[in-house]
């Protein structure tokens, strides 16, 4: 972890090394655990659904801009 | 605008947005901890990123770009709710079930109600360049503040952080394993060096 500089305004640097390191190992530790957490379906049929609407639903490629913000209320 | 997004452009996009939902929504965590508010603004940026993906340009940063979108909802959401309550024992870090040992997970709980008491901009500099590595000149872009500002939250972030869990000073740092039935302050002579 790189040690940040000295600057007007920044706070000394107290902390010992261990103690930033203990700390960086903490934060990754919580982060690792959120991001592990499955994604709930909800979020992959949203993703689902916004594709659908965008995708232009008559055979002709008709402009698919005016497809999509035609559909934009229907949600 | 750019010209509409192909069927081909669109799947990819889909492709994107999930390969960065797991992070995303750990952001989301982090920011908000409950977990109903950290999906409904997953939810606002998915939409939000779909209805704007023709300002995202091919191949640049799409987790960045989620990134800022992400943020801009929940200060803008923040600047609503003045009364935004923090609630650290009810939150999602409490809860999440992924701790070792019994005493590892004590510590680990206390670590994060700690976290969670700090400031929302304090907690996201932490994450950023604390726990995923971001230089601080990139934080500092995603949160659209100047890099001497990034530094100086993750600086006292991590005092704060430091000064909760009785960390302070290289000399304390073992005291961490044990603080909870030690009389800490009386023993931490180095208080006032902050």
């Amino acid at each position: 972890m790189t040690r940040p500089a000295d600057q007007p305004g920044v706070p000394p640097q107290t902390l010992g090394l261990d103690v930033q390191a203990h700390l960086g190992r903490q934060l990754r530790a919580v982060f690792d655990d959120l991001a592990r957490q499955p994604v709930p379906d909800r979020f992959v049929q949203l993703l689902d659904a916004l594709e659908r609407k965008t995708l232009p639903d008559s055979p002709a490629p008709a402009t698919p801009t005016d497809a999509r913000t035609a559909k934009t209320g229907d949600a | 605008m750019t010209a509409a997004p192909s069927e081909a452009a669109n799947a990819a996009a889909k492709a994107q947005l999930l390969a960065a939902l797991p992070r995303l929504r750990a952001f989301a965590l982090s920011f908000c901890g409950h977990p109903d508010q950290a999906d409904d603004l997953v939810q606002e940026t998915l939409v939000k990123a779909w209805a704007n993906l023709g300002s995202f340009e091919p191949g640049s940063n799409m987790p960045g770009w989620l990134y800022t979108i992400l943020r801009n909802e929940f200060y803008s959401r923040l600047r609503k709710r003045r009364h935004e309550v923090d609630d650290p024992d009810g939150m999602i870090a409490a809860r999440v079930a992924t701790a070792p040992a019994q005493e590892a997970h004590l510590h680990f709980q206390d670590f994060r109600r700690a976290l969670f008491r700090l400031p929302p901009d304090q907690r996201e500099a932490l994450m950023l360049v604390g726990a995923n590595g971001i230089s601080y000149e990139e934080a500092a872009a995603l949160c659209n503040c100047a890099v001497g500002t990034m530094k100086s939250r993750v600086n006292r972030a991590r005092n704060r952080l430091a000064e909760m869990l009785s960390m302070q000073g290289p000399g304390h740092f073992q005291a961490d394993r044990a603080w909870a039935t030690v009389p800490a302050v009386g023993s931490v002579a180095g208080t006032a060096a902050v």
